[in-house]
């Protein structure tokens, strides 16, 4: 039994994380229509200079943190200032690209400025682990499950409580209308990257602990996440929450119980699954196609 | 029908004359494998182009076929003894089994979710590989043989170039007339036109099966004469980096065009050589990932049809050009 | 001898009814209009028709020759080697390829040759595509369209784009044309070329024609029979002149008329 929870509690926390980079991933995705395969290689190297921060120059952690954040804000609006806007015009499959292009730039600069060894992060709360009825619990893995409902929380009133929540929905359900009713729709696209990639960055460096710090730490992560978003759907900021608790409990429940190579193939049997039989994911709306 | 014998013949004497020189020229060992490997590329990426050139269906898992097309050949023909066109077959068409129930799914689903249902597809099969030691030997490696035709060893550098272009100027005549009779038209249609496509009888099903099939026929057989150059693998091989590396071949070198193809996969393989020997550049690691990068970027940007579509680019430029002094002096 | 029967045919979106009931029957060999304001749910029955959308209730019966076929029983790809091909209101042609091969396309079905014999080029295949190639081009020369049969169908005038879809629906001698807004987006003398060419085709080709229209022009020029739709509902049936009486129908389309004194 106490295995179970702390499974449960693990589930959570990896969960956790995993929302936050769905609801990146999908906030990109209904703003700018652009599936961002690049998110967790920009999370990456969030993480890196956050990394190298307090190694290298000797900040302390949670300066670090704030400066790496700050990075990813810059590197967000960089990305979509000047490497998407100005292909805007090009097709669903041709953003994909550019995208894909982007995972390849930053992965081998990434290589390249920080080398292929893997490196250790320490933990947000570096307090030691407490025991309730036999169950070891994590600190850290207390706060990062709350700290990620509070900045989920934060985005869900910035979304529907502010008017920049406003202009980012109206931008989500239809670009051209929300620009005749007077929304500057590039500056909420640009809004809405630079959220993203914070949410990723912060994924990122909370992970890290687990993952460790190196150039290929975001890829189970960032596939996870992407089913996450599928499983949640698209269509809502609701849906990648649910979606990402859901597979880091699954994740964690399979990796334990079943087998731990196998655990991704098992979520990524789930994923297909889902494709096959409600393709518009748990929250999504079903909609008759025009022609 | 004149053009279309003009078009095969060029497939050919491309053969003939990549054969010649290799034969004439003498390149070092390394410039040789170097060679095999752009030929053997070629076929992947020629088939890969049908998918998402002509067919529009985009695939991020793609090195997953390459690969079972390897250790299937070399299963074949190293552990089972099989004779080695055989290996090769089968390690082409059992991508291909595969390749339909990935088109299964691909019904389904669109674009982007698509894209994701092939990388997570990517992933799995990698993983597959790792695991199933049995099968592949997992990180100790796979072996292949020496491939042999009826007796005849291909042991040296030229010989397997000779075999590797037959069978890539087979590969593009018939890639070729698939394309230019109702399956390319059919295609094309699929990827600009589903409703039209479908009003003109159609079927989404059965075209998008083909189109993973046929592409994944062709990487299998590429997998498997990579193996049968190389003679080793191992799992790490067939992951993301070589289904990006795959699809930026495609998308630099051309989307829905042959020669296009072999141009892609031309510069993928000899550009990380090429940067390797620049002064400044050269030291950087993983630089060669950085530029097929933003290569890829800038081609979508600037000249979103590939290279292989400059030459018409250029001209339509200049026709435009024409068009406006003409024009301009009229109005003079 | 009717071609094709819609029998209550109602579907919705959402808790919208598009289509309400709907009865219609078109007789062979007529040019039959469907026709109503904007939004009055017209494409949507054609889509329902041409199997695009699924019904939630009603059938469409479709007879091309001797048996009757239930059309809901076959997918939207299947619909054109019965018999029945229809144009698209946004012209919906492959705006990459040549006018000649957009056409080819529309010779899809009838073309012979697996995928295997297509690799190898067969005899047959090679047959076939002469064959069909030739057929083209007899239908552009009808429509006056062969010297556009090489040129890139996107870069043409919207009406010359309108002409070669309506050529792409005879290519394959269908039994019944479904003509979606075939004059949107076209001026008084094309519009005045386009009722002409539309007997034409039926009187060559021999084939039924039904379509949907709001240009009135058209309609009333062209139509030997219509049925008349408002919020998805039939409002009215009959010749172009028991139309143009109908008080129901002038006040679909004018509006009611208010009473000044």
């Amino acid at each position: 039994m106490a295995v179970f929870f702390q499974n449960l509690i693990a589930g959570l926390e990896t969960g956790s994380l995993y929302a936050l980079a769905a609801l990146g991933l999908v906030l990109i995705f209904r703003t700018s229509d652009v599936i961002n395969f690049a998110q967790g290689d920009m999370a990456m190297f969030s993480t890196f200079v956050a990394y190298r921060l307090m190694t290298g120059v000797g900040v302390p952690y949670f300066v670090a943190v704030i400066l790496a954040l700050i990075f990813a804000l810059l590197l967000g609006y960089s990305v979509e200032r000047f490497v998407l806007r100005p292909a805007k015009k090009a097709n669903l499959v041709g953003k994909m690209i550019i995208t894909l292009g982007l995972v390849m730039v930053l992965s081998g600069t990434a290589t390249a400025l920080f080398g292929i060894d893997t490196y250790y992060m320490r933990k947000a709360v570096l307090l030691d682990n407490i025991q309730i009825g036999g169950v070891t619990i994590q600190p850290n893995a207390i706060f990062i499950i709350l700290f990620t409902l509070f900045v989920m929380a934060v985005f869900s009133y910035l979304v529907n409580r502010t008017k920049m929540g406003i202009a980012i929905r109206a931008t989500a359900e239809n670009e051209t209308t929300a620009q005749l009713m007077g929304i500057k729709v590039n500056k909420v696209i640009s809004n809405s990257w630079m959220i993203a990639t914070l949410m990723g960055a912060l994924a990122g460096i909370l992970i890290a602990p687990v993952t460790n710090v190196s150039v290929t730490m975001m890829a189970e992560m960032h596939l996870k996440s992407f089913i996450a978003a599928v499983v949640g759907g698209f269509g809502s900021f609701v849906g990648p929450v649910v979606g990402g608790f859901l597979i880091g409990v699954m994740d964690n429940m399979v990796g334990y119980y079943i087998s731990l190579n196998w655990k991704t193939t098992i979520v990524y049997a789930l994923l297909i699954a889902m494709l096959i039989f409600k393709p518009t994911g748990l929250f999504g709306k079903v909609h008759r196609k025009k022609v | 029908m004149k053009k279309t014998q003009k078009e095969m013949m060029r497939f050919i004497i491309f053969g003939i004359i990549i054969i010649i020189l290799s034969q004439v020229v003498g390149f070092k060992r390394s410039t040789l494998t170097l060679i095999n490997t752009v030929i053997v590329f070629s076929i992947c990426a020629v088939g890969f182009n049908i998918l998402l050139g002509y067919g529009g269906q985009i695939s991020l898992g793609h090195a997953a076929f390459v690969g079972l097309g390897a250790y299937v050949s070399a299963y074949m023909s190293t552990v089972l003894g099989l004779p080695f066109l055989l290996s090769l077959l089968i390690g082409g068409l059992i991508p291909m089994i595969v390749g339909i129930l990935l088109g299964l799914i691909a019904l389904r689903l669109e674009g982007h979710y698509l894209a994701i249902a092939t990388l997570g597809f990517g992933v799995t099969i990698q993983q597959i590989f790792k695991e199933w030691v049995g099968f592949t030997n997992g990180y100790s490696g796979m072996r292949a043989k020496t491939p042999e035709i009826f007796g005849f060893a291909f042991k040296s550098r030229e010989s397997f170039m000779i075999l590797a272009i037959v069978i890539l100027v087979l590969l593009c005549i018939v890639a070729y007339n698939l394309l230019r009779f109702k399956t390319g038209r059919a295609f094309i249609a699929m990827r600009d036109s589903e409703h039209a496509a479908q009003a003109m009888g159609i079927s989404m099903l059965k075209y998008k099966l083909i189109a993973f099939s046929i592409s994944a026929f062709y990487a299998g057989i590429a997998g498997g004469l990579y193996m049968h150059l190389i003679k080793f693998t191992q799992p790490d091989q067939w992951g993301i980096v070589f289904s990006l590396n795959l699809l930026a071949m495609v998308v630099i070198g051309g989307l829905g065009s042959i020669w296009g193809s072999i141009l892609g996969a031309t510069f993928i393989t000899l550009m990380p050589e090429i940067l390797k020997e620049l002064p400044v550049i050269g030291e950087i690691r993983n630089v060669s990932t950085i530029v097929t990068g933003l290569v890829m970027i800038l081609i979508i940007r600037f000249l979103p049809y590939g290279l292989a579509y400059l030459p018409k680019q250029l001209k339509l430029k200049r026709i435009n050009k024409r068009n406006a002094n003409e024009t301009a002096e009229v109005k003079a | 001898m009717n071609i094709l029967e819609v029998k209550n045919l109602s579907i919705q979106f959402g808790g919208l009814k598009a289509v309400d009931n709907l009865s219609f029957n078109v007789p062979k060999k007529s040019i039959y209009g469907l026709i109503g304001p904007n939004g009055a749910g017209k494409t949507t029955v054609f889509n329902c028709i041409s199997r695009f959308y699924t019904q939630d209730s009603g059938e469409v019966l479709f007879t091309p020759n001797e048996k009757t076929i239930e059309l809901n029983k076959y997918k939207v790809h299947q619909v054109a080697s019965l018999g029945l091909v229809r144009t698209f209101q946004n012209v919906e042609l492959v705006k990459t390829m040549t006018v000649l091969e957009n056409l080819m396309i529309g010779m899809h079905h009838k073309t012979k040759g697996g995928v295997l014999a297509q690799c190898l080029g067969l005899n047959n295949v090679l047959k076939s595509e002469k064959k069909n190639r030739e057929l083209v081009l007899e239908v552009l020369e009808t429509l006056d369209l062969q010297k556009y049969a090489y040129e890139i169908a996107g870069a043409q005038p919207y009406g010359v784009q309108k002409r070669i879809e309506l050529a792409r629906a005879l290519v394959s001698h269908p039994k019944l044309i479904i003509l979606d807004e075939p004059a949107a987006g076209m001026n008084h003398t094309e519009t005045e070329e386009l009722s002409h060419l539309i007997k034409k085709i039926r009187d060559v080709y021999d084939t039924t024609i039904l379509l949907v229209e709001h240009d009135m022009g058209l309609v009333m020029g062209v139509c030997e029979k219509l049925t008349v739709i408002n919020f998805g509902k039939k409002i009215a049936d009959g010749t172009p002149a028991q139309i143009q009486q109908n008080i129901a129908v002038q006040e679909a389309y004018l509006g009611k008329e208010k009473n000044d004194a």
